[in-house]
C-alpha cells in the first residue's frame, strides 16, 4: 500500500523588539545569565504585566503578510505548567482569541503553486533557559531569555512531503525576515518548529495518529525528523502495530526520534483568561497604518527585478532571499545603473565569500557605494574583471574605498598597445616551445601565453586587446 | 448537578450531592503539585463537588445571548512603547534563591 505523509508546523519566531513584551528589560541574546530580568519576567509577587505596543505592531504585520483575519479583540490567557523554565508558572499567551486566523501562505512546490492555510497566529511570552550541570547533577537556570515576545504560526496540515514543509519554512522566514519583524537566527533559537507527522492511505480522507517533535531549530534537522518519522509510522501500520498520539524527540546524532511523553500524560495547561491583562481593540485604523508601512514582500520584488531589470526567475530568487541581499542588490543596481551587473557580483563573488568565510551574505561587510564604483570602474574600462576581484576582497576585509585603492596600487588596466606588444614580445621570446606547440595547432599554448602576459603586467593587461595582439603575434612568429 | 450530566465526574452521595470520582481528584491534585493523603482525597472530592454543584446552578442560565465577561473591567489598550528600561542587578536574583551558581539559579536536576 502506499502512504501520504501529513504534516502541520507549530512556528515559534522570537519578535525584534527592542524590549520584552511584557516589561521593559532588553531582548538581546545571550549576555550575562539573569541580567535582562526584572520582577516582572521572573514572575515575582505583585509584579504586573504591561502589553509591549511594538509587538502587537509586528503581529498585524504578520497577519496582514499571511492573510490572516485579524481579531478585533485580542486577548491574552494563562497557559498553566510547572517547569523551571517559567518562573510564574504559567505562561501569558492567547488560547480564546488568537490574534489573527484562517490565513494562508502560497508555496511553490514541483507540482506547481499550493495553498497552505495558517490556523492562527498568537502572541505570547518565550521561557527561560536551563542548563544541565553535570558536575553538580543540578540544572542552572538563566531568565534572560523570559519574557522575550514570541509569535506562535500554526499551519494547518496542509504539507505532504519533507520537502512541502521546508519550502513552506523557507518562505514563512523570508517574509518574516522582510517585514522586519525578527532576524530569524535558527542558530540562537529565534525561529524554531514543533513538526506535527501523521501517515494514511493515498486517497483516505481522515487523519492518522499524530505524533508531535517539538523545538526543533534547524531546517535540516526537520526534513530529516519528518522522513524518519513518517517511515516509522509506516512500519508501525505494515507491521500491524498502532500508533501511538505522543511527543517524540527528535535526535539528531542519532538520526532517529525517541518517545518522551504519550497521550495519557500529556499537559493540561488549564488555560484561563489572563486577568493581569485587559483586551486590545484593533481597530481598522491601526490595521491600515500598519498596512501602509508594510515592506515589499520577497515575491513583489522578485517580479520587479524580472521585469524592471530583466534578471532571470533563478537570479531574482537568490536575491530576495534575504532583506539585507536584496537591499544591497537593489541600492548597488540603482547606483551604478548596471542591475544585470550587480547581479552577477551578487551571485557570484558575493555568495562565494560567504561560503569561504563560512557566514551567512547578509552578514558580510559590503557597502552598496563601493560595490557599485568597482561595477562602474570595470564598465568603463579602469580596471579588468580579475583586478575587479581583488578589490572586491579588499572592500570586504579591509573596507578600502575602491578608488582609492586602485590608484594606491596601481591598478589601472594598460590598454596602451605598445607597452602590450613589448611584454608580449619578451615573453613569446622567453618561451620558444609554446611557440611551436601553437604552430602545431595545440590551443592551450596561447591561453599559457596570455597567463605569462597577465602575470607579468601584474594581472592589470585589457584581456580582449591582450588576446587581439599576442594572437597577430603568434601568427606573424 | 445530575450523574446524567456529567457520569464521569464521580457519585452522588446518600444526601444526593456529587462526590467527585478520587481518580479525578488525584489528576487534579498531581497538576496543582499536591500529595493528599487518603483522608484529604476523601474530603476533596466532597469540597469539589460541591464547587461543582454550583455550576449546575450557573448551567441552568440561558446565557446563548450574553457575551462573556473575560474581564471584570472594560479597559482597553492598556500598552507601553518598546522603550528599554535598565533590568536589575543579577545579584538581587541570587539573593532570592536557596542556591545559585554563576549567576544562575541552582534547581534539582531536571530532563525533559
Amino acid at each position: 500500500m502506499s502512504y501520504e505523509t501529513v504534516i502541520g508546523l507549530e512556528v515559534h519566531v522570537e519578535l525584534s523588539t527592542a524590549s520584552k513584551i511584557f516589561c521593559s528589560c532588553e531582548t538581546t541574546f545571550g549576555g550575562e545569565p539573569n541580567t535582562h530580568c526584572c520582577p516582572v519576567c521572573t514572575g515575582l509577587p505583585g509584579a504586573l504585566p504591561v502589553l509591549n505596543e511594538q509587538v502587537v505592531d509586528y503581529a498585524i504585520r504578520t497577519c496582514l503578510a499571511t492573510h490572516c483575519a485579524i481579531t478585533p479583540l485580542t486577548r491574552f490567557d494563562r497557559k498553566n505548567y510547572f517547569y523551571p523554565d517559567l518562573p510564574k508558572a504559567y505562561q501569558i499567551s492567547q488560547l480564546h482569541k488568537p490574534i489573527g486566523r484562517n490565513g494562508h501562505l502560497e508555496i511553490e512546490t514541483a507540482e506547481g503553486l499550493k495553498k497552505i492555510g495558517i490556523h492562527e497566529i498568537h502572541m505570547e511570552e518565550d521561557a527561560g533557559k536551563l542548563i544541565h550541570d553535570p558536575w553538580e547533577d543540578c540544572t542552572l537556570v538563566d531568565y534572560n531569555r523570559c519574557g522575550v515576545p514570541l509569535l506562535e504560526i500554526v499551519s494547518e496540515p496542509d504539507l505532504r512531503s519533507a520537502e512541502e514543509a521546508l519550502i513552506y519554512l523557507e518562505k514563512l522566514r523570508s517574509i518574516l525576515q522582510f517585514l522586519g519583524v525578527s532576524d530569524c537566527r535558527m542558530e540562537q533559537g529565534s525561529l524554531r518548529a514543533d513538526v506535527n507527522v501523521s501517515v494514511r492511505p493515498v486517497g483516505s480522507q481522515t487523519f492518522g495518529t499524530r505524533t508531535e517533535m517539538k523545538n526543533m531549530n534547524s531546517f535540516k534537522a526537520i526534513g530529516r525528523a519528518i522522513v524518519a518519522e513518517a517511515k516509522r509510522q509506516i512500519d508501525l501500520i505494515e507491521d500491524g502495530k498502532t500508533i501511538k498520539q505522543e511527543t517524540r524527540r527528535w535526535d539528531e546524532n542519532k538520526d532517529s526520534s525517541f518517545a518522551m511523553r504519550s497521550k495519557e500524560d500529556a499537559m493540561d495547561y488549564r488555560y484561563f483568561p489572563d486577568p493581569d491583562l485587559v483586551a486590545i481593540n484593533i481597530t481598522p485604523d491601526w490595521i491600515e497604518r500598519v498596512r501602509s508601512g508594510l515592506a515589499e514582500l520577497p515575491e513583489s520584488r522578485r517580479a520587479r527585478y524580472i521585469a524592471d531589470w530583466q534578471l532571470s526567475e533563478y537570479e531574482a530568487g537568490v536575491l530576495t532571499t534575504h532583506p539585507a541581499i536584496a537591499n544591497l542588490f537593489e541600492e548597488t543596481a540603482t547606483l551604478s545603473g548596471r542591475p544585470k551587473d550587480a547581479a552577477s557580483w551578487m551571485l557570484g563573488e558575493f555568495m562565494q565569500a560567504a561560503k569561504e568565510q563560512e557566514c551567512e551574505p547578509q552578514d558580510l561587510h559590503m557597502p552598496a557605494q563601493s560595490l557599485a564604483t568597482l561595477i562602474a570602474r570595470v564598465a568603463e574600462g579602469v580596471v579588468n574583471r580579475n583586478t575587479a576581484k581583488k578589490i572586491f576582497t579588499q572592500i570586504l576585509e579591509n573596507k578600502v574605498d575602491p578608488d582609492a585603492y586602485i590608484e594606491q596600487n596601481g591598478l589601472r588596466m594598460v590598454s596602451n598597445p605598445d607597452a602590450l606588444k613589448d611584454k608580449i614580445a619578451e615573453i613569446i621570446a622567453a618561451n620558444p616551445q609554446s611557440i611551436v606547440d601553437y604552430k602545431a595547432g595545440k590551443t592551450k599554448a596561447m591561453g599559457f601565453l596570455v597567463g605569462q602576459v597577465m602575470r607579468a603586467m601584474q594581472g592589470k593587461a585589457d584581456p580582449q586587446l591582450l588576446n587581439e595582439l599576442l594572437k597577430d603575434a603568434l601568427d606573424r612568429a | 448537578m445530575s450523574q446524567t450530566q456529567h457520569p464521569d465526574l464521580g457519585n452522588l452521595d446518600q444526601q444526593g450531592h456529587l462526590t467527585l470520582d478520587p481518580i479525578l481528584v488525584k489528576k487534579v491534585a498531581r497538576l496543582a503539585r499536591l500529595s493528599p493523603n487518603e483522608q484529604e482525597l476523601d474530603s476533596l472530592s466532597h469540597e469539589l463537588g460541591k464547587i461543582l454543584e454550583h455550576f449546575q446552578n450557573i448551567e441552568a442560565l440561558e446565557t446563548d445571548n450574553v457575551e462573556p465577561t473575560y474581564h471584570p473591567q472594560d479597559l482597553l489598550d492598556s500598552v507601553r512603547p518598546d522603550q528599554v528600561q535598565p533590568s536589575y542587578d543579577q545579584s538581587v536574583f541570587m539573593e532570592l534563591t536557596p542556591k545559585h551558581k554563576d549567576g544562575c539559579l541552582m534547581v534539582p536536576r531536571t530532563f525533559e
